[in-house]
């Protein structure tokens, strides 16, 4: 080996200070007779100065600091009242109260279901409110706060409020409030211009939405059945997932469910249900899969088998996704086309990017069914550790309580 | 960037910190939080490549080993303990924002990789072992033995994956110049 090549293998050790007297003299010496070797070591330290600028990190907020330790002291007070004699008892039922406001019993209603699911659209987009039925995004996922199958009361406030360009669709049969024409309902539309876009329905096995091409969604496929959990697709069991015994333990308070296709039966202990194809159901009383330290045990577990690679890999075609998205529904916008150059050719790039990722998305999903059950479990971490904290806010007030009493 | 710092004699050992944290003293959790809190941002941040996920994900995970911290055995290992917990805190809020609906991003937001994405795409192209050194090393200036205290591990080990890893890294930068 040369000494060029020697010192090739050392430049990180001597950078990192980690060569002895001696070899650092050594190397000193022929760095001052070697040009090459200056040179390398002009590169390595550039690379470090790039790194260094990259990623140096700022210092988080100066309230950093005090917002976490005023969160921790509800903690403290807790520490203290447990010690403290004849106040355990009442803090001990404080936090059972808390922890188990969770029916242990499940039941199941089931809903009545829209007549018929079937995507229909106007020609004039328009802004408006959905104040019944359901509605669906581009890629065939259920819009936010609307349950498949609730029938929203025309009393209650909009369900949804849509802007004209949203690519929402909006199946037969729910109502839709046009802004422009305050009171007039009516049947399904879509808030998209154009053609006829797609079909909720049920075709073999697998197909519960699908969105025509030119829309640019992805076509969502789905076996079984699928979860919504508040009015939001709760994934644990999505697009692809089939449904696992014993899944009912993970479930939330409050869950609903929708069957595609083929049948679901529900045995909750107490209560049989069977749903099939079209039918919905809004299940309470989900029981927990144990405390956050077991269930964040089974999730380093998912994660350990999933590996990072694959969760960020999913993390950015997830991202990507969304971003192409809005960057189709700007590019829709009527108020950001004016003076664009090549309109056409920027929608049709951005729609074949995100169909692509989209693809991707779901692809790489399908492969991997632990992703669902690893968000079925981080789900169930995030409500326990709600329940703590709120268990900590009941505490607080307590504390409070009591020493405004004394 | 405190607990890379270097060691004053005067200054309370963590295992110190712990105890007195354990014992109720809020000052003592707060001193914890100060002197971890650089360091677990920037962890947070190498996971979620986002700088307001990121000091949630911190906050998060000083709770939790707050409500913990009566379980660590050895109150020194208290950093390694921390570290690994941001990291899981990190990934599982990376796995909560791929299933967000729809969540179209903030049209104003600013993107933290400008001016430097292709050290960021580097960096993400390492194994994991790497990328933490490599963060410790870069954004909080830690030495070798800094790290070796902070992750748990021996000063021989970190100083051949640093090693291993800084080479790596310009590799990548330099394929990715001539590409």
């Amino acid at each position: 080996m040369t000494i060029c090549e020697r010192f090739a293998h050392q430049v990180d050790a001597y950078e990192l200070g980690m060569l002895d007297a001696a070899a650092r003299q050594a190397v000193d010496a022929h760095l001052a007779a070697c040009a090459a070797c200056r040179g390398l070591l002009a590169e390595v330290r550039s690379a470090d100065a790039a790194a260094r600028a990259a990623l140096a990190w700022a210092e988080p907020s100066p309230a950093f600091a005090p917002r976490v330790a005023a969160r921790a002291r509800r903690r403290i007070i807790l520490g203290r009242l447990a010690v403290a004699s004849g106040i355990a008892a009442v803090v001990a039922v404080a936090v059972c109260v808390v922890l188990s406001r969770a029916p242990r019993t499940p039941t199941a209603v089931k809903l009545a279901a829209p007549e018929k699911r079937e995507l229909i659209v106007e020609p004039q987009g328009s802004a408006g409110s959905l104040v019944a039925g359901e509605a669906y995004d581009a890629y065939g996922l259920p819009a936010g706060r609307l349950v498949p199958g609730r029938l929203y009361a025309a009393a209650e406030p909009a369900a949804l409020s849509v802007d004209p360009g949203s690519l929402l669709l909006v199946a037969r049969g729910s109502q839709f409030t046009p802004a422009t024409t305050p009171g007039r309902s009516g049947p399904g539309v879509s808030i998209l211009s154009g053609g006829v876009v797609g079909q909720v329905g049920s075709r073999g096995k697998e197909l519960a939405i699908e969105l025509a091409p030119e829309l640019g969604g992805a076509v969502v496929r789905t076996r079984g059945c699928e979860f919504y959990s508040y009015g939001f697709p709760a994934h644990r069991l999505a697009a692809g997932m089939p449904f696992p015994a014993g899944s009912l333990a993970l479930w939330p308070e409050e869950i609903g469910v929708h069957v595609f296709s083929g049948h679901l039966d529900l045995d909750l202990g107490t209560q049989k249900l069977a749903l099939g194809a079209g039918d919905s159901a809004v299940i309470a009383g989900g029981v927990s899969a144990g405390t956050a330290d077991s269930i964040g045990k089974h999730i380093g577990q998912l994660h350990d088998a999933l590996g990072t690679e694959l969760i960020e890999q999913r993390d950015l075609y997830a991202r990507l996704r969304n971003d192409y998205a809005h960057r189709l529904l700007e590019l829709r916008s009527a108020s950001r086309q004016d003076g664009l150059p090549h309109l056409q050719e920027r929608l049709e790039l951005v729609d074949e990017l995100l169909r692509d990722h989209s693809a991707a998305l779901s692809r790489l999903e399908a492969a991997h069914p632990e992703f669902f059950e690893l968000d079925a479990a981080v789900a169930e971490e995030r409500r326990l550790n709600e329940l703590h904290d709120e268990a900590d806010h009941a505490l607080e007030r307590f504390v409070a309580l009591l020493d405004n009493a004394r | 960037m405190e607990a890379c710092s270097g060691g004053e004699h005067s200054v309370p050992t963590d295992g110190e910190l712990v105890r007195q944290a354990r014992a109720g003293s809020e000052r003592g959790f707060e001193l914890l939080v100060r002197r971890y809190q650089g360091i677990v941002s920037a962890r947070a941040y190498a996971v979620l490549h986002d700088r307001a996920d990121a000091e949630d994900a911190a906050q998060d995970a000083f709770l939790r080993v707050f409500r913990a911290l009566g379980q660590l055995r050895e109150p020194e290992a208290f950093g390694p303990w921390l570290l690994q917990t941001v990291t899981n805190v990190a990934r599982r809020a990376l796995s909560r924002r791929a299933r967000q609906p729809m969540a179209l991003p903030d049209v104003g937001a600013v993107d933290h990789r400008q001016g430097h994405p292709e050290v960021f795409d580097a960096v993400a192209a390492l194994p994991e072992g790497y990328q933490q050194v490599i963060h410790l090393h870069y954004s909080q200036g830690c030495s070798c033995e800094e790290i070796a205290r902070l992750l748990g591990l021996q000063v021989g080990s970190v100083t051949s994956r640093l090693t291993r890893a800084r080479q790596m890294l310009r590799r990548i930068l330099s394929e990715d110049k001539h590409r």
